[in-house]
């Protein structure tokens, strides 16, 4: 049974009399513990699909359900709940609060969640026990992308939804926030959504999605996905 | 340019809270200069343009007879340069004892104090006829021609009314006592001596009206010494120092006012500018690497201000001008009589608007050097939207288990700048609003002191009661005791002043409070008024030296009470204490019930004043105070609205990223609506906290410009300081709720999808 099945998805955004199809009738489906890539170009759908998959913006038909929960009969106290509950973002630009410090931007997540992973344990994790006190912008843009994956991973989500990880980050860095994710999804069997337009890092991908003009061009299951290691940037 | 123009307007339209809150203080402040140095200046232009055209006595001498020799002496005193001679009498209307006009015979010409005649005959020496006060006439259904009868010293005398006219010494005239003129009961009327019987002439000259240079009263001092005489000079006559005090007051309250909201406006200025540009870095590094000069991006981000200073600051200026005379004009046309009284734009005052244009440049200025001189690169490729965030060491911040409050406190501290500009805000919001009201309660006090603590009597009847007859029966009927209030010369070492005396035969209608306001119990020695005491620094147990005005005995006493006393400021001494030490007492007036059984239209009754007349007299009187205190109240939620409305704009826009973080990572709007009212309520705690003294000291400020005659003490009630508070917090409350409202409409999507 799929964790995440979409059905006939689309997303339109209207410009006068002029549709403008973001996401033109999409299926698919996620099974739970997979790392999946979704590819394309800019203005493929790729973040919107993500931002659907996230609750933070709403689709225009078809259906997406997340473990039997159709998100689109979800009200807005309820979608935050299920952001809280289900989801861990991890963004381009980290999106970390900056008057907090690292341990606080992860601790922080206690105020909506009781049962977070501790916090002092999950930065360890990612490396990050040395800078614990410190701000956001005395660290650099990997640290401060590898708090964000701690931030997302301590809420203990189903799903991890990462919109260009490593988009900001040089390819070492990248790699290495990317290695963290994969690492992190296996260790702690979460979902990993990764959109990006590197198509290198599809072959670390359980499932491959592509999208072109806001329709699915094709889907890849490896049957051997290789390390984030071993991929060429 | 033409496209950096219509860039800048656009800029202004897109960021328009902020800057209609610059317009709106700048609006205020020149609003309120323009509109309080046209009402202030238009009264003391009108008033010394009449002055000036009709020729004011610089002295008045007043005596019951006055030696020729002695004049033609003083007359040859070189820095006298002339002297008119005038007889003053006191009458009534034949048909109405109550109603009194001053009546004076003048000797010939009539060059010193001349009447401005509105309507009929100019003054001639050989026009027979009177002269009537025009605002009498009116009041009283005078008109030109009519036969007026007056009884003076029970000698009926009938004059035609040749001329309906304004005096400059009666620009001021209340009756002793009274606080606002009463132009149906009290009037004047001159007539020259040929108009006049022989009979009535034989009263001789008791007036003389003197122009000269120089120390003029030392002068008359060396020719007259004091017996017998009572001089006034100019700058002490009510219809002179009162007006004086007036304009005075009204500017010392308009600059404050003037003051805070120019600071304001600065505060706003800065935090908007900052905004701008902070918003705007992108597109200054563009410019730059299209090419623009530094120059020309200085010019055009500092016009952004500039532009909307100098708009609001000339529509507020003219506006001002218009409006707070027609406000103030009313109120102020029921204290003084000028023929004329039009609003004067002060010469210069028109520089305001440029000032504060120019202030806002310069501003601007320093704010923009911060964003501008930066290399195109540097600012392209730095990340601005993050501040420098130090490591803050307070034990007591870390331990706080909230994260939202560690959150909002290290916001505070980060945003260091708009916190301040929050918290000046709310300042300047609570103390004009306390200040304001303070003003208003205070002077509501000013009246029920007056009236319900210090004046208990009902009745004040004024007169001769020589008539020792009338005089008891009076005294029965109304319950009431005898009064004696009168002029006297005050002394010290280095200082000599004119204030008033009171003789008490009991403390029943008239009580004495100390500087505590705790009534006290007079024995011996005298009380004397604490703005008297504060101006010739005089102590309790310290001795005075005084003599009535017109005698050269001098008295001598020790001050055994400084006493809080809103009106009569002055020596009160009880009959007893003066009995001891002789010095007479007169009864000038009786104090007490309405009398019910004894006529008071005799011929030894002057006056008669009601508590309920003296009551709305002083309210009128503070009318225009309160006029004030209206629109500057008007002022504080206007600028308390704007301030807190611009900086939680500012709050929101700044933390909008965050926000919208919280909310992806799953927070509901309520949390994130409590993280912000948190904040703006923790500023607005400790602006208030702050803010009420302020508004003490401001209030304190205020009520030192009223003018001496009056001892207005402040008086804050509780609900006072409650209500600054609570209207503070509601104002900060509904605006909080006002922007709370936008985080449902927070964009995750695109909040989260851009750098900057």
């Amino acid at each position: 049974m799929a964790m995440i099945l979409a059905k006939n998805v689309s997303k339109i955004y209207e410009n006068g009399a002029k549709k403008i199809y973001a996401l033109n009738h999409i299926n698919f489906e996620i099974n739970k513990g997979e790392f999946v890539v979704i590819l394309g170009q800019s203005g493929a759908g790729k973040s919107t699909l993500l931002n659907i998959l996230g609750g933070i913006d709403t689709l225009s038909s078809g259906e997406i359900t997340v473990n039997d929960t159709n998100l689109s009969a979800m009200n807005e106290r309820i979608l935050a709940d299920y952001r809280a509950n289900e989801i861990g973002f991890i963004f381009q630009f980290y999106n970390l609060i900056p008057t907090l410090t690292v341990y606080e931007n992860v601790a922080l997540m206690k105020d909506i969640k009781e049962d977070i992973l501790e916090p002092t344990a999950i930065l360890e994790r990612v490396g990050l026990k040395q800078h614990l006190k410190k701000f956001p912008n005395q660290l650099s843009g990997g640290e401060q992308q590898r708090v964000s994956i701690a931030r997302a991973v301590s809420k203990n989500p189903e799903i991890l939804l990462c919109d260009e990880p490593t988009g900001a980050l040089d390819s070492e860095t990248g790699c290495m926030v990317l290695e963290l994710i994969q690492d992190i999804c296996r260790e702690y069997q979460k979902t990993a959504i990764i959109v990006t337009h590197n198509a290198n890092i599809a072959k670390a991908a359980d499932k491959v999605i592509r999208l072109r003009n806001g329709k699915i061009t094709e889907i890849i299951e490896n049957e051997n996905p290789i390390s984030i290691k071993e991929v060429e940037w | 340019m033409v496209m950096l123009i219509r860039k800048m307007l656009r800029d202004i339209w897109k960021n328009k809270v902020p800057f209609i809150a610059i317009f709106l203080m700048m609006f205020a402040s020149n609003f309120i200069f323009s509109g309080i140095t046209c009402e202030y200046n238009g009264i003391n232009k009108s008033f010394h343009s009449f002055v000036d055209k009709t020729n004011l006595a610089d002295a008045w001498i007043t005596s019951e007879t006055l030696d020729k020799a002695k004049v033609d002496e003083l007359e040859s005193k070189s820095n006298i340069l002339k002297i008119e001679k005038r007889l003053y009498l006191s009458s009534t209307l034949e048909h109405d004892k109550n109603k009194s006009v001053d009546f004076y015979v003048l000797d010939n010409q009539n060059s010193i104090s001349k009447i401005e005649v509105a309507d009929g005959e100019a003054y001639d020496t050989t026009k027979k006829g009177i002269w009537l006060d025009l605002l009498f006439a009116q009041e009283n259904d005078y008109a030109l021609h009519d036969k007026i009868v007056l009884n003076v010293n029970g000698q009926l005398i009938e004059n035609e009314i040749i001329g309906l006219c304004y005096s400059p010494e009666y620009i001021y005239n209340v009756n002793e006592g009274e606080m606002l003129p009463n132009h149906q009961k009290n009037g004047f009327a001159f007539v020259n001596k040929c108009s006049i019987q022989k009979d009535v002439l034989s009263v001789p000259y008791n007036q003389l009206l003197i122009k000269g240079t120089g120390n003029i009263e030392k002068t008359i001092d060396s020719v007259f010494g004091v017996q017998g005489i009572s001089v006034v000079m100019q700058k002490d006559h009510p219809s002179y120092s009162m007006i004086g005090d007036e304009v005075t007051q009204h500017k010392e309250i308009g600059l404050i006012f003037v003051a805070v909201f120019l600071f304001i406006a600065v505060l706003i200025t800065i935090t908007t500018v900052h905004r701008l540009l902070n918003s705007q870095r992108m597109q200054i590094g563009i410019l730059k690497a299209l090419g623009f000069h530094k120059s020309k991006l200085y010019l055009h981000y500092v016009s952004h201000s500039t532009f909307v200073c100098f708009i609001g600051a000339v529509i507020g200026w003219c506006i001002g001008s218009i409006i707070i005379p027609k406000l103030l004009y009313p109120t102020m046309g029921e204290m003084y009589v000028l023929p004329k009284l039009e609003p004067a734009i002060i010469q210069g005052s028109w520089c305001l608007p440029l000032v504060c244009a120019f202030l806002s440049f310069i501003v601007s200025m320093f704010i923009c050097r911060k964003y501008l001189n930066d290399n195109a690169s540097k600012i392209l490729y730095t990340n601005s939207g993050e501040k420098a965030m130090k490591e803050i060491s307070f034990h007591t911040l870390n331990r706080c288990r909230s994260f939202y409050k560690r959150w909002n406190i290290r916001d505070i501290f980060q945003n260091r700048l708009r916190s301040m500009m929050t918290i000046f805000g709310v300042i300047g919001c609570v103390s004009l609003l306390f200040s304001s009201m303070g003003l208003f309660t205070s002077m509501q006090n000013l009246t029920d002191w007056t009236f319900e603590k210090v004046q208990t009597f009902e009745t004040k009847i004024t007169g001769t009661f020589s008539d020792e007859t009338y005089r008891s029966e009076l005294l029965e009927d109304t319950f009431g005791e005898e009064l004696m209030e009168s002029s006297i010369v005050l002394k010290t070492e280095n200082n000599e002043k004119t204030t008033s005396f009171t003789g008490l035969k009991s403390q029943d209608y008239i009580r004495l409070y100390d500087t505590n306001d705790k009534q006290v119990t007079l024995k011996n020695g005298v009380a004397l008024s604490q703005n008297i005491a504060d101006e010739l620094s005089i102590r309790v147990g310290e001795r005075i030296r005084f003599r009535f005005s017109g005698t050269d005995k001098w008295y001598m006493s020790i001050v055994s009470e400084i006493i809080h006393t809103p009106m009569s400021q002055g020596v009160t001494m009880m009959k007893s204490d003066m009995d001891k030490e002789n010095i007479p007492f007169y009864t000038t007036s009786i104090i007490g019930y309405s009398p019910t059984n004894v006529k008071i239209d005799s011929d030894y009754v002057s006056n008669t004043q009601n508590k309920s007349d003296l009551k709305s007299g002083l309210d009128t009187m503070l009318d225009s105070s309160v006029m004030l205190c209206s629109l500057f109240l008007f002022m504080a939620i206007l600028l308390g609205s704007v301030i807190l409305y611009n900086l939680g704009t500012l709050s929101y826009m700044e933390r909008y990223r965050d926000m919208a973080t919280l909310k992806v990572l799953g927070f509901n709007n309520k949390r994130i609506k409590k993280l912000m009212i948190q904040q703006n309520l923790w500023l607005t705690f400790i602006g208030v906290i702050i803010g009420l003294p302020v508004g003490y000291i401001l209030l304190l400020v205020m009520l030192g410009t009223v003018q001496t005659s009056i001892d207005i003490s402040v008086y804050t009630p509780y609900y006072v300081y409650l209500a600054s508070l609570l209207g503070t917090f509601l104002l900060s409350w509904l605006i909080n709720k006002l922007l709370t409202q936008k985080i449902k409409y927070i964009d995750m999507v695109s909040a989260l999808k851009v750098n900057e």
